[in-house]
């Protein structure tokens, strides 16, 4: 019924469609994540800061894969090797814990 | 004789330590065929060593290809890594009507750079780009790909489109001239981790073979492979048999002319 060839276009074709067609697994901050101690502008900028000054040295680690007592720690461990500065670190915090404090 | 068995113990031992105490930092590699687009971090340094065994072909063919790697993360999204490449292959040859096994080594060396656009967790898609050098003693390569992948909760897609052209010196009489051969191939991956220790996948290959500009030759590869890290150490290893042929079909369906019937790599490596 299809040919060789035609089976392979289809299966790029789904592909394609699958690699853009969803969202990235690194939520984007919305309403629903603004809290009492963050509002939506501080919580995009920390995602900003968490792509660019943390993913271009490393595979990002989704915020869900630690829990909010390990988060600090780690953000601070980072903060002299990514040469990222105290206000700039405390905005990535919060993008990680979701706006939660 | 005592007190030097003592400090050989001893050194082992802090050793044994070192290994098992450095943070883990490996990269995410799920696949043994298919390349994802992340990067190394800047200054963390790797030691790859590949084994690949190809055989199976329309008469006798065995050919092992060894790489020993070095790469490099350099910051800002970038990552190079050098290359010492052995080749072994003995192969079935008819002279005068009559065969024989003939044995061909062959040494080169390669350079690889790769830059991520995009990031697979930050962005809908990852995207990087890569290319890669090769001088060998009767060959020269040259190779670029455009990686994607994609992470979906458990379930990592990639897919590699790579175009690679090699140039042969020889003989037309007494005039040199250089063989141009070129190959396309698609790469696609998909895998599932268990643990983010342990994934398996499956990979695909198309590879297609094109010599003056025309397509000589086109097989599917298709296989499943496992994966595991510990700590600083990770081990990819795939079987990838050829399903199907498009162009050059020999036997059953298969082109085993060109391609092998079946290819098994081993990968494993050492992130410091």
């Amino acid at each position: 019924m299809f040919s060789k060839l035609q089976i392979t276009k289809l299966t790029v074709l789904s592909i394609i469609v699958l690699f853009i067609s969803c969202a990235p697994a690194l939520y984007i901050p919305g309403k629903d994540n603004v809290t009492l101690g963050s509002d939506l502008a501080e919580l995009q900028a920390g995602r900003k800061l968490y792509v660019n000054k943390c993913g271009s040295c490393h595979t990002l680690i989704l915020p869900e894969k630690h829990t909010a007592a390990q988060w600090p720690g780690m953000v601070t461990r980072m903060e002299a090797r990514s040469k990222i500065t105290p206000g700039e670190s405390k905005l990535i915090l919060k993008y990680l814990l979701k706006g939660k404090e | 004789m005592k007190q030097k068995t003592t400090i050989f113990r001893n050194l082992a031992i802090a050793g044994l330590f070192l290994l098992i105490s450095a943070p883990s930092m490996a990269q995410d590699r799920m696949f043994t065929y298919t390349y994802q687009s992340t990067v190394l971090n800047k200054g963390q340094r790797e030691l790859e060593v590949w084994n690949t065994l190809r055989t199976g072909r329309q008469d006798y063919y065995a050919r092992i290809d060894h790489r020993t790697e070095f790469e490099m993360g350099l910051g800002k999204n970038l990552q190079t890594a050098f290359y010492l490449n052995l080749t072994s292959k003995t192969q079935a040859v008819e002279l005068n009507a009559e065969k024989s096994l003939e044995t061909e080594n062959e040494i080169s060396f390669s350079n690889e750079w790769k830059y991520k656009l995009l990031d697979p967790v930050a962005h809908p898609v990852g995207l990087a780009l890569y290319g890669e050098y090769g001088i060998g003693s009767s060959e020269y390569e040259l190779e670029g790909k455009l990686i994607l992948d994609k992470k979906i909760k458990d379930f990592t897609l990639a897919a590699n489109a790579v175009y690679e052209l090699e140039l042969k010196p020889g003989y037309d009489g007494s005039e040199k001239e250089w063989e141009k051969e070129t190959k396309n191939d698609y790469y696609l991956a998909l895998g599932y981790s268990f643990s983010p220790k342990f994934h398996i996948a499956m990979e695909n290959a198309f590879k297609n073979v094109f010599e003056d500009g025309t397509l000589n030759h086109s097989a599917l590869y298709s296989g499943l492979g496992v994966a595991c890290v510990q700590d600083n150490f990770w081990i990819n290893f795939t079987v990838l048999p050829q399903v199907a042929s498009f162009k050059g079909e020999t036997n059953s369906s298969l082109n085993l002319n060109e391609f092998e019937k079946v290819q098994i790599r081993l990968l494993f490596s050492y992130v410091f």
